[in-house]
């Protein structure tokens, strides 16, 4: 029911009551009623008009924007509600105010975007309604502008974070990093989500109707070598080069791992490499905490991760034979130095962020025929501490999309994890 | 807030100690809702009106009393529908008339007329208010012959008439009860 159509009952209830009271009172209130409606239905002047402007066309995903209305009331006195009802936008905190006649005023809220994305704002609605609250209008201010929203670092960063959380869980679960399989059988078990079908123990499933893995008893004397990546990319960076990063992790890593295997270094670059052989105890630690006086560099990141890996190793290595002059003329070769120095089948850690994929992919390759090879790659993205603007956003987003890409070709070849700047050291060492 | 101190006062006059205590409640509500406010202003007119008695428009005293009730209730519903504290400057004259009221009754209904002529009414809307009083003028003979019933039909024609009338001669989208 309308307030309006409320009174009107009322004055009529009220000549009612008179009547059939016998008593004038009630009637005269309920004229008068009908008076003072008719006195303020007559007097109602609506009329607000105004323009929108909204300052920044820019927003980052998860910021806000201000969006700027001025207001003008060329009517009575009215109390101003904007509502904006936009399916892209929340809007906080819709402004409600009072306009006195003829008053101009400047108002702003907040818009914040649901999502990224272009997007086209429609207009504002501004109802005015009259200072009694009895009648109303409504009137659309603006339209049409077009508002841009970026993804924003944290999203990214979470984005990363949360696929890298899937691949170390699936880590932990397999738990199979370090160690080859021995003889003995160690225990039989249920099979679960992801084991290997050469486990799986068919003797032992027909009997049990249901199907049973083996594991085995792991050989834990392969030696470990950590193989960092030292190669331009890696050195650069504003506050904190991924070089930095790759220093401290493998020191984390070879701390904990000295304690049962023997653990070495290989660092290389583009041109070569330099190996700190295998060894265990506190002397072998120190001699690789020597090693790892890599110098930081400063300068932008190129967040270039294009993968040329069309050719079979096959058509490569023929390519190889006949065009001789092309060989080692391209990329960086210090890897292939590195793996040439390691003679015994090991477990090998690469710490590189994959900047020149094309070798790395190739390296490994050419490593997991003999070796048991995880991949850990500070993420260039998630180490980026520049400033943030719409440009360093899109190549930020373009690069990331990309390297999620390049990480599942890794992944497919060997255990790769995404790292960021802080995260994950401890956690990765608790996995190895 | 002329209405509320308008039926303080009307109480005052009329000796009627529901209203002094009513009449302040009614504000109250509005504040916090004026939709709630509107229904308690209802409840408080329907058990109030029928206890101020006037019995024949022709009687000055029952006039007087009548329009005592009636004007301040009228401010009191502008106070429950603009449910604001504090005085405008429109209502400081009227006020100053209204608080004259204990001493002279009169001038509540001088200074409640006062109000509505400051706020500057259309004229059309004298058109009801001269037709009933020119009715009530030309037809005394038949009117007063018809007594109460009679005349509180007049009334009861009149307020149609004004409602029909406020309803054709303008258009305007009216606001929802309960609805913000």
């Amino acid at each position: 029911m309308k307030r309006e159509d409320f009174i009107v009952l009322l004055s009529l209830l009220l000549v009612l009551e008179g009547y059939l009271g016998n008593n004038l009172a009630p009637a005269v209130l309920g004229f008068s009623m009908a008076v003072y409606l008719l006195l303020v239905r007559l007097g109602v002047s609506i009329s607000v008009s105004g323009e929108r402007e909204i300052p920044e066309s820019r927003l980052e995903e998860n910021g806000e924007g201000e969006v700027r209305l001025k207001l003008r009331n060329s009517g009575n006195r009215v109390v101003v509600r904007v509502s904006h009802e936009l399916e892209d936008f929340d809007v906080p905190d819709a402004p409600e105010l009072s306009l006195e006649e003829g008053e101009e005023r400047v108002v702003t809220y907040l818009i914040r975007p649901r999502g990224k994305g272009e997007f086209v704002i429609g207009p504002t609605r501004v109802t005015a309604e009259d200072e009694r609250g009895l009648y109303f209008e409504t009137f659309e201010v603006g339209g049409g502008e077009r508002i841009s929203v970026y993804p924003s670092l944290d999203s990214l960063k979470e984005a990363a974070r949360a696929d890298h959380n899937i691949r170390l869980a699936e880590t932990y679960r397999k738990n199979q990093f370090i160690g080859t399989d021995g003889l003995e059988i160690k225990e039989l078990r249920e099979y679960q989500h992801g084991d290997d079908f050469k486990r799986i123990d068919w003797k032992a499933s027909m009997r049990l109707g249901e199907l049973i893995v083996r594991d085995m008893l792991k050989e834990s004397d392969a030696d470990v070598y950590i193989l960092v990546d030292n190669t331009s990319e890696m050195r650069k960076g504003i506050r904190m080069a991924k070089v930095d990063y790759a220093a401290t992790l493998t020191l984390q890593l070879a701390a904990t791992l000295i304690k049962g295997y023997r653990v070495g270094l290989v660092i290389y670059d583009e041109t070569g490499a330099s190996i700190v052989r295998a060894g265990r105890g506190p002397a072998q630690l120190e001699a690789i905490r020597r090693k790892l006086n890599l110098r930081w560099k400063g300068g932008l990141m190129s967040l270039k991760f294009d993968l040329e890996v069309r050719l079979s190793e096959n058509a490569r290595r023929f390519l190889g034979k006949i065009l001789p002059l092309k060989k080692g003329r391209r990329g960086s070769k210090g890897v292939f130095e590195g793996l040439s120095l390691i003679k015994q089948p090991s477990f090998l850690i690469f710490i590189s962020d994959m900047s020149n994929p094309s070798d790395l992919y190739r390296a490994i390759a050419l490593a997991r025929r003999s070796h048991r090879v995880l991949l850990l790659s500070p993420n260039p993205v998630l180490f980026y501490s520049g400033e943030l603007d719409r440009e360093t956003l899109k190549r930020l987003y373009r690069a990331y999309v990309k390297r999620e890409k390049l990480l599942r070709k890794f992944n497919a070849l060997v255990p790769t994890i995404d790292l960021g700047p802080s995260d994950y050291i401890r956690e990765l060492a608790k996995v190895i | 807030m002329i209405g509320l101190i308008a039926s303080l006062v009307s109480a005052v006059i009329l000796r009627d100690y529901f209203m002094l205590l009513a009449a302040p409640a009614v504000f109250a509500v509005s504040l916090k809702n004026r939709d709630l406010g509107l229904v308690a202003y209802l409840l408080y007119t329907i058990y109030a009106a029928p206890k101020v008695y006037a019995g024949d428009v022709y009687s000055y005293g029952d006039l007087t009393r009548a329009l005592v009730f009636t004007l301040p209730a009228l401010l009191l519903l502008e106070d429950v529908l603009k449910a604001r504290l504090g005085f405008e400057k429109a209502e400081l004259v009227p006020a100053a008339f209204v608080l004259l009221g204990p001493v002279v009754p009169e001038a509540v209904v001088a200074g409640a007329l006062l109000y509505f002529v400051i706020l500057r009414p259309d004229w059309r809307v004298t058109v009801p208010v001269a037709g009933i009083g020119l009715t009530f003028a030309f037809l005394r003979g038949t009117l007063s012959g018809l007594g109460t019933p009679g005349q509180t039909v007049v009334l009861g024609a009149f307020t149609l008439f004004t409602v029909a009338l406020a309803f054709l001669l303008r258009n305007a989208r009216g606001r929802e009860m309960f609805t913000g």
